[in-house]
């Protein structure tokens, strides 16, 4: 059952590449829509090296992910993400993302993150039929 | 022309789930809730022993994305900074429940309210442009 839950769950995270991320700024909360890359079960993004996302994680690297769902379609089912977000430098991955959203970084220069999950969890409509994924 | 307050009420009456983000234990917490809205002014149900509501309590600052389709990834969507406040008017509460009574099928007694005002509202993703911000107070 728990490889299932595991192939379901990286399915999502490969037919999907929208995510909100969620951090907190001070003592409040913020998000934004963010476009993802994974390795298994690790997530990376791209951000500008003076933006406030990655100066939010500094001061505090939790970060919680809401990874593929469409609005107007509730019975879709979608990850959520629980993790720790920290700068990475790996080259063949940031040219990776560098090379699929290229308006991202045009003039830009960009810093890679690399977000590692701590909690997992299958959800759908209303918080409903919410389950944990063992992706260890 | 529209003006930005109007293109933003059309997107506030128009769409009806967004993305809400608090704060707990010094961690972000969000989820995908459905609203609905009276004017610029955001409802919507918790269950009362909800995380939801045990985060407002202790910090009710939220950030919500309101409005955005995959579909269309050009779309126009909300940024709205808001914070929770008391929920009071008993004439607003009863069209408000009528509104969620009519989306979930589950039994609502157990379902509370909670009304967010917006305390900062930008329009993103216009066509490339840059974030247009409202002026404070929008009504």
């Amino acid at each position: 059952m728990s490889t299932t839950k595991k192939e379901q769950a990286l399915e999502i995270l490969s037919k999907n590449y929208v995510g909100v991320m969620a951090t907190v700024a001070g003592d409040r909360p913020t998000s934004r829509y963010m476009t993802f890359e994974h390795e298994d079960f690790t997530l990376y993004t791209a951000t500008p090296r003076d933006s406030d996302l990655l100066k939010e994680l500094q001061a505090n690297p939790h970060t919680h992910i809401l990874y593929g769902y469409e609005n107007g379609d509730m019975g879709d089912t979608f990850l959520e993400i629980e993790g720790t977000a920290a700068e990475f430098n790996a080259d063949a991955i940031k040219e990776k993302i560098v090379a699929k959203y290229p308006y991202h970084v045009d003039g830009m220069s960009m810093t890679l993150l690399k977000i590692e999950p701590v909690r997992m969890r299958f959800m759908n409509k209303a918080g409903d039929n919410q389950e944990d994924v063992d992706f260890q | 022309m529209e003006t930005l307050r109007e293109q933003i009420l059309e997107i506030l009456n128009k769409q009806n789930i967004g993305s809400m983000v608090t704060v707990k234990d010094n961690k972000p917490n969000a989820r995908y809730m459905t609203f609905t809205n009276d004017g610029f002014t955001l409802f919507a149900v918790t269950e009362e022993d909800s995380s939801k509501v045990l985060d407002l309590e202790k910090n009710p600052y939220t950030h919500i994305l309101y409005g955005y389709t995959l579909e269309d990834v050009d779309a126009p969507y909300l940024e709205i900074e808001g914070k929770v406040t008391d929920f009071k008017d008993d004439e607003l509460k009863l069209k408000v429940t009528n509104f969620f009574r009519s989306l979930f099928t589950k039994d609502s007694s157990d379902m509370i309210t909670i009304q967010i005002e917006p305390t900062r509202i930008r329009l993103m993703n216009k066509k490339g442009q840059p974030p247009q911000e409202l002026e404070y107070p929008f009504s």
